[in-house]
């Protein structure tokens, strides 16, 4: 039952981390912004960054209506579905996520205050100030750069590693850390949790109320009481938790009452 | 539930608020700030400028403000003041005959803008400037006794004006953070919501596209700016040659072409394009010029100024051997290397 799960959501993943590093053939950055947190200055990122990008416009005063439509879209179509399946720094979570402790609402709130600083930042210095601090940047660029003989180990280096490692000890000890708490992209596909097409379902007339959705829920949540959470990333494993199959995912493109 | 509500007005009140906030980039100094004049006379003041800043400020200009029996001889504006660049103004401050003895507030209103990418701002700054106006007989000691005639200062705000599409930015987050949260968590209003976000979808990414912001964004995520996303610190003061390069540049004889590949939104390159500056000011065997990868896409593929598929801001580029040095880290030295005239 479990298998069924996991086998494509590590699909998605795989497909996730694939495009993430596609640059290695050569093609170069695309138009395309990538549905999750993947630095663009990665050597090997052929898609922008959303959350970059849009600290870019902020400072350039462009009103960002090519950024709005593929964030629309792609909270439309998944909401965090996109965390849990795509995101390649959801996987480096998924591969830390040993302890599911309960998440913490008022603190998974923090989320949208780093969405906010990150821009209310970018306005107020005219710069990329969450790159400078981003986790993943420190992965997907920093150290990339730094074998490659472009960075060096210097002051921004040592804050990225800094910021990386705190990540990845937060990751060790709460499963799913930076999507939870504190990541400014699922922060803004959170947003359409609620509304996306892609959708986790609980039948109330089968749910036997035993909690096993909640043990086995890598962001800490209740999905059988609470299955439009803003922090739900549509992974399933409540889904193939669920002795009673009172819990479903799947896409729902017609009206829904 | 109310922590929701109070979070998205924070988030727009914030937005809001980030949205005013406008450094000045221009220091302005005035000396003496403190004149003495007769009526009908005249004196000086000078004015001096810094750009401490790694923006290009422009259309700077000078008023006076302050009692009508004053007046300030015509200044030209300066048209661009470039990063780490310093300019000044003479100015001659006169009194009219009829001048009221006593002392005068008075202030220098300073005007010009600066931009960041495509956002430009208008900044007002001032000094303020004590004018004794003395009679010509018994000048000093009669002052303190004297009433203060002077007009109480005037307020000037040094609020920048406005320009419209600022607030478009904070509208469309709170439009867009209403419609989605609030609709979206009504029940039986997913549908209209769903609506909603497609009409945006689609809007979005045809208006985007027809404004080519599809291509903004591929410029973006292909140049990388090394300070941008912490590879290497932004350095925002004006770059001082020590004096062991300054003796090896004396001593250069042979002629080196450099060029010096930058993006304007980068906050490395006016750093770099001001240390070569400073190179070429100190040796005429040095020639420089300035490339806009931006603009000029294709001279950087040309010359190499490619890094693992990212165009890499700021570049300098040596032309007769083709090698390059990025970034901004211990540029002197490197920059000596490059040119073959390191101690």
């Amino acid at each position: 039952m479990r298998t069924r799960r996991i086998r494509p959501r590590r699909f998605g993943q795989a497909a996730g981390l694939l495009l993430g590093l596609f640059g290695v053939t050569g093609i170069g950055m695309t138009h395309l912004i990538f549905p999750g947190l993947h630095c663009y200055a990665c050597p090997w990122a052929v898609t922008v960054c959303p959350i970059g990008l849009v600290q870019n416009l902020v400072i350039f005063g462009t009103v960002p209506f090519f950024w709005i439509g593929a964030i629309a879209a792609y909270g439309l179509l998944a909401g965090r579905g996109f965390c849990g399946w795509f995101c390649p720094f959801g996987t480096v979570n998924d591969l830390l996520a040993f302890r599911k402790a309960r998440i913490r609402p008022p603190v998974s709130l923090a989320k949208f205050a780093v969405l906010a600083g990150t821009l209310v930042a970018a306005w107020a210095f005219a710069d990329t100030i969450f790159c400078k601090l981003c986790p993943a940047a420190s992965l997907e660029a920093s150290i990339p750069y730094l074998l490659l003989g472009v960075a060096k180990v210097n002051r921004p280096f040592l804050v990225h590693m800094g910021t990386l490692a705190a990540t990845l000890v937060g990751m060790v000890v709460i499963a799913r850390f930076w999507c939870r708490y504190l990541c400014p992209m699922g922060a803004l596909l959170a947003l359409f949790n609620r509304v996306s097409f892609l959708r986790l379902r609980v039948r109330s007339d089968a749910c036997t109320d035993c909690g096993n959705c909640s043990q086995e829920c890598p962001m800490g949540i209740e999905p059988h009481r609470d299955h439009d959470n803003h922090n739900c990333i549509k992974c399933g494993d409540c889904v193939d938790a669920c002795p009673s199959s009172a819990l479903s995912l799947g896409w729902e493109w017609r009206r829904m009452r | 539930m109310i922590p929701r509500r109070i979070l998205v007005a924070a988030i727009v009140v914030l937005i809001g608020l980030a949205a005013t906030a406008q450094e000045p980039i221009l220091r302005f100094s005035v000396a003496p700030e403190s004149l003495a004049l007769t009526p009908g006379g005249s004196t000086s003041v000078t004015v001096r400028i810094e750009n401490d800043s790694i923006r290009e400020a422009d259309d700077v200009e000078v008023a006076f403000e302050g009692s009508d029996a004053l007046s300030i001889s015509p200044a030209a504006p300066i048209s661009v003041i470039p990063p780490f660049d310093t300019a000044r103004w003479d100015l001659e401050i006169s009194a009219a005959n009829d001048a009221p003895i006593g002392v005068s507030k008075a202030r220098l209103e300073f005007i010009y803008t600066y931009c960041v990418g495509d956002l430009c701002f208008q900044i007002v700054d001032g000094r303020p400037l004590e004018i004794r106006i003395e009679a010509p007989a018994a000048p000093a000691e009669l002052d303190s006794e004297r009433p203060d005639p002077s007009p109480p200062e005037t307020p000037v705000s040094a609020a920048p004006s406005s320009n419209p599409w600022r607030w478009a930015l904070p509208l469309m987050a709170a439009i867009l953070l209403a419609a989605v949260v609030l609709i979206g968590r009504a029940a039986g209003g997913r549908s209209a919501a769903r609506a909603l976000i497609v009409v945006g979808v689609i809007g979005g990414l045809a208006y985007g596209v027809a404004l080519r912001q599809h291509e903004q964004a591929q410029g973006i995520g292909a140049v990388l700016c090394t300070s941008c996303v912490g590879i290497e610190e932004a350095r925002h003061e004006a770059p001082r040659l020590s004096a062991a390069a300054i003796d090896a540049l004396s001593r250069l004889e042979e002629h080196r072409e450099l060029v010096v590949f930058y993006a304007p939104w980068c906050h490395s390159c006016p750093y770099a394009e001001a240390m070569v500056e400073a190179f070429a000011d100190r040796s005429d065997r040095i020639t420089y010029r300035l490339v806009n990868v931006e603009d000029e896409p294709e001279t950087a593929k040309e010359f190499g100024i490619i890094q693992s598929g990212r165009t890499i801001v700021p570049a300098t580029l040596r032309i007769d051997t083709g090698e390059v040095i990025f970034g901004i880290d211990d540029l002197e030295r490197r920059l000596l290397t490059l040119i073959g005239g390191a101690p």
